[in-house]
């Protein structure tokens, strides 16, 4: 058995600077380094190191100024962390830029420096034109005796979480996709592992959690105890995950709370719906969202050619799908829904005349989502294909009331088309000449060439040759 | 010292001149910037781009990762005060890749090919037909397709991302397809992909992606999708025999592609390693520099995005002994977000779409789009390096000045390659070593240098760095100095 556990850590973005002196050094650094440092020095796993309270940066100002010139490679350590990465040389910079940039850092997250003018820069230059290509760390290490700064534990903290390898009873957890390295909001902090007295001890370093070592674990109750040393001014927060046989990638504990995601709300326009596609709560990975006028919405599975709700007011909030990389990735409407039809299959063929929609005997259909095209007055008209016929829906707001008009143009592609059933509506009763949900939607079904039978709740139409179904749904 | 001036200082050290169209409000704000446009109609509009086409009347098409297709008239003119925007298409699941035919716009998006048509002349989109909507999608964030132009046989070839770029939840996550644009084909290609950044065709019309460091990827590297091929992540493996495909390699961990591809000639090494932090950081759209010299010194070669680093990089690609391989350097920099879709318009002029929503770039835009046009001015630069059988030739855009490319103490080498693993990305460099440069002969027409170095290894990437001792007849060193060579064969 296979567990991995990691951390990761979300710290804020932004630190306040407030040091108007170096604002050329501050643009300068922010073009020239922070794609690799970060915007505030904090440094990325697996690009570069952290330059905030280094000694690298505010010691000797000739080693930050021997640096940017000509590069630096081989192990060097800071804050306790390891690194061995390339950085190459800076020669778009002068003199000038470089005594900026240096002043700036120098300055800023924690570092006191002193500040570097181009003279400096330029001296520098020449002492070290003999340097060819980039610096090995020991040849700037012993020079300058960069020693690593013991790392304080002077904030530890401490956390205990609760967790089972009992991986039956985790199994059909929502996975989490796992976060990739490069930026963006998260910055994942690898774990290693090491084992110590017979308990295991997770070490914190830079790096991918992908990457990170595993522990291997029995079945049974854990608890995991979590000590760590936070120096930075920014908050920190601590995500577990964990992976087993036949398992996704899944939290711990619920994640920690996030910023919200912006609102964004999309609407069609007086000219024409809006078709929105998108992967839906309700309608599941391949549904067409669409707005029409009136603001009268729905929902539409082109996976089984599907009308799955209803709504009405503002069409959507997109705000959840359009923010970071994709949080929350499923669409839904922002106002509560009324289901017309159940998860999965509407259209299906039986041997038989069946009795329930579930009846066993039904065969699977050859379905597929044609596209759309809009009318002139901006409605949207489907095409899809199920079996030996061709639909043609036309999506509408009547005159005068704020509901749903669907004319269906059914069209048989074969002279003798096996029949189909359609289930036009799930949980239904009968109400007069019009049929219910017990969600609350009423439909108004003029169906010349067949007629409509409820099996168990399930309004189910025949189809076996060219014909034109309008359907009415009304709502509050 | 401004900071504006430094900015300018730059930007201006390259023979490229990137202008651009298209930025936030919050910079257009900023008089200073003459060159900067806005979308006109609606402030709000977020161009972030994830695909770029070429239209005929000298527009162009961006499609956003939001699922608009933008067209912009005015895009080669001098005045960029009179680009409009006409939105073009809406409601799409986020466009990567999207292209022109016919009358038509098509987009591949996440769960199907869409070609989108004007059918009144109004300049939007009245028609939006699914080409073929046949792969698997899970709802995953992730499950990026990027779609390229079609080939010679009018076939779309889309690279599907795996879910979350590490599991394969839908059927074909991980395998390179080829769509027929009447949606009647679906042509299972290679297994293997991770996490595409970009697709596109070389200049002999062989289609090439970009694949992202990650698991199973030791470092990012552009790969070519020979069909049949495996393409180095076996994640997707389990979709073979569905697919009606042999049954895919299932590579040894903590290996290289060089140990791995002995074994199995199935398993693809990369075209060209694109080192991961000395390059870029993610590698994206690919084109042909078509232009046949009107773009410059580099007709013919690779010109690909790298988001992370905001950059267009070049590649240069041969073909020895049946297998792709070549060189990469660096090119143009100081894009305005990290750029994603790239295409060669008309007059040469090379237009860039930019991005950087949750993934950060250098470029601090959150979208761009720029164009480039060549000044006139030769750079002085490797034009080719092309391996021999114990060396390189490396060529140059102008003749050398003297023979200070003879002298061996100017070039500098190292060689290495990564771990192929099932962890992400390699942790370190592998079997690195440095590489002598023994002897350096000058052309007769000193175009071109021949070295011969002591030790090559199948597999590694050459990294040769020349010193700026190495001039040219007009007095220039070389503009980028770092070349990083894949060798997959030795010439003969």
């Amino acid at each position: 058995m296979k567990t991995t556990l990691l951390t990761t850590a979300l710290s804020g973005l932004f630190l306040s600077l407030g040091n108007l002196a170096a604002e050329d050094g501050k643009q300068l650094y922010t073009i020239a380094c922070s794609a690799c440092h970060g915007a505030n020095g904090e440094g990325r796993a697996g690009a570069a190191p952290p330059l905030s309270q280094s000694q690298w940066v505010s010691g000797d100002p000739k080693i930050i100024t021997s640096v940017i010139l000509h590069g630096l490679q081989g192990p060097i350590k800071i804050h306790g962390d390891s690194y061995d990465l390339v950085m190459p040389s800076q020669p778009a910079l002068n003199d000038e830029q470089i005594a900026a940039i240096a002043t700036y850092v120098r300055d800023n997250w924690g570092n006191k420096g002193s500040a570097i003018d181009a003279d400096f820069v330029k001296q520098t230059r020449v002492d070290t034109k003999d340097q060819n290509g980039v610096y090995n760390s020991p040849q700037l290490i012993k020079p300058y005796n960069i020693t690593p700064k013991a790392f304080k534990l002077n904030n530890l903290l401490s956390s205990s979480y609760p967790f089972t390898t009992d991986f039956d009873t985790l199994k059909g957890k929502t996975p989490d996709a796992i976060e990739e390295e490069k930026g963006g909001l998260v910055h994942p902090l690898q774990v290693g592992s090491q084992k110590e007295d017979g308990k295991v001890i997770l070490e914190r370093s830079k790096g991918t959690p992908a990457s990170v070592g595993s522990i291997k674990l029995p079945k049974g109750q854990f608890e995991i105890d979590i000590f760590y040393a936070h120096e930075a001014k920014t908050p920190i927060l601590f995500k577990l995950f964990i992976s087993g046989p036949e398992m996704n990638l899944s939290y711990l504990h619920s994640p920690p709370a996030k910023k919200k995601a912006p609102k964004i709300i999309i609407n069609p326009t007086a000219e024409r719906a809006l078709v929105h596609r998108n992967f839906f709560v309700k309608g599941g990975e391949r549904t067409l969202g669409v707005g029409l006028s009136k603001k009268v919405n729905f929902s539409f599975s082109t996976q089984h050619m599907r009308l799955t709700e209803l709504w009405k007011g503002e069409f959507l909030n997109v705000g959840k799908t359009w923010d970071g990389r994709a949080r929350g990735q499923l669409t839904q409407s922002p106002s509560p829904s009324l289901a017309v039809n159940k998860a999965g299959a509407v259209f299906k063929s039986f041997n038989s005349s069946p009795k329930k929609w579930n009846d066993k005997g039904s065969k699977k259909l050859k379905q597929q989502f044609k596209g759309y095209v809009f009318d002139p007055s901006g409605d949207p008209i489907f095409t899809y294909s199920i079996g030996d016929y061709t639909f043609e829906d036309h999506f509408s707001v009547p005159e005068g009331k704020q509901s749903l008009v669907r004319k269906t143009t059914i069209k048989s592609t074969s002279d003798s088309p096996a029949p189909l059933y359609w289930k036009i509506l799930s949980s239904v009763k009968k109400k007069g000449t019009s049929f219910r949900t017990n969600s609350g939607v009423t439909l108004n079904l003029e169906s010349p060439a067949s007629k409509p039978s409820l099996l168990g709740k399930d309004l189910v139409l025949p189809i076996s040759h060219s014909t034109t179904i309008t359907s009415e749904y009304v709502w509050k | 010292m401004s900071g504006n001036k430094n900015l300018k200082s730059l930007k201006l050290v390259s023979p490229y001149l990137a202008l651009s169209l298209c930025v936030t409000a919050a910079s257009a704000q900023d008089d200073s910037n003459k060159n900067v446009l806005l979308i006109p109609d609606d402030d709000k509009v977020v161009l972030e781009a994830g695909g770029l086409a070429i239209l005929p009347d000298k527009k162009v098409a961006v499609s956003s990762r939001r699922g608009d297709i933008w067209v912009c008239t005015g895009a080669y003119e001098e005045d960029l005060s009179k680009v409009t925007w006409q939105r073009f298409a809406t409601g799409l699941h986020e466009p990567l890749g999207i292209f022109y035919k016919d009358g038509s716009i098509f987009a591949t998006t996440r769960s199907e090919i869409k070609k989108m048509t004007d059918l009144d002349g109004d300049g939007v989109a009245d028609s939006y037909m699914t080409i073929n909507d046949s792969w698997g999608t899970s709802g995953d964030y992730h499950e990026y397709n990027f779609g390229s132009t079609p080939d010679k046989n009018g076939h779309i070839w889309v690279v599907h991302c795996l879910t979350g770029s590490s599991k394969a939840l839908s059927n074909s996550r991980g395998w390179a397809f080829r769509y027929s644009m009447d949606g009647k084909e679906a042509i299972p290609t290679c297994a293997g992909i991770r996490s595409p950044g970009g697709i596109g065709f070389n200049a002999e019309g062989e289609c090439f992606y970009t694949d992202n460091q990650g698991l199973w990827n030791g470092s990012s590297s552009l790969k070519w999708l020979k069909p049949g091929n495996f393409q180095g992540n076996p994640t997707g493996n389990k979709y073979a025999k569905g697919l009606g495909f042999p049954e895919q390699p299932q590579p040894n961990d903590n290996s290289t592609t060089q140990a791995e591809y002995d074994k199995d000639n199935r398993i693809a090494r990369p075209a060209v390693f694109l080192p991961h932090g000395l390059v870029g950081q993610s590698p994206t759209g690919i084109i042909t520099d078509s232009t046949e010299g009107k773009f410059g010194a580099f007709a013919g070669q690779l010109l690909i995005g790298e988001q992370t680093q905001s950059e267009v990089q070049r590649v240069f690609l041969e073909k020895v002994k049946g297998q792709y391989q070549g060189a990469v350097w660096k090119m143009l920099e100081g894009f305005e977000s990290g750029i994603v879709p790239i295409k060669m318009g008309e007059d040469a002029t090379l237009f860039a779409g930019g991005t950087n929503r949750g993934w950060a770039s250098k470029g601090h835009k959150p979208f761009s789009f720029e164009r480039v046009r060549w000044t006139g001015k030769t750079p002085f630069e490797m034009k080719e390096v092309k391996v021999t059988n114990d060396g390189f030739t490396i060529s140059f855009t102008e003749a050398l000045k003297d023979n200070a490319a003879a002298d061996l103490k100017n070039y500098k080498m190292n060689a290495w390659t990564y771990q192929y693993r099932s962890g992400y990305g390699s942790k370190g460099l592998v079997g690195e070593y440095k590489p002598k440069v023994t002897k350096a002969t000058i052309a007769e027409d000193k175009m071109s240098v021949r070295i011969v170095v002591d030790k090559l290894t199948l597999g590694h990437v050459h990294h040769i760095k020349l010193s700026d001792k190495i001039t040219s007849v007009s007095d220039k060193t070389v503009w980028h100095k770092d070349v990083y060579y894949t060798i997959n064969e030795l010439a003969e």
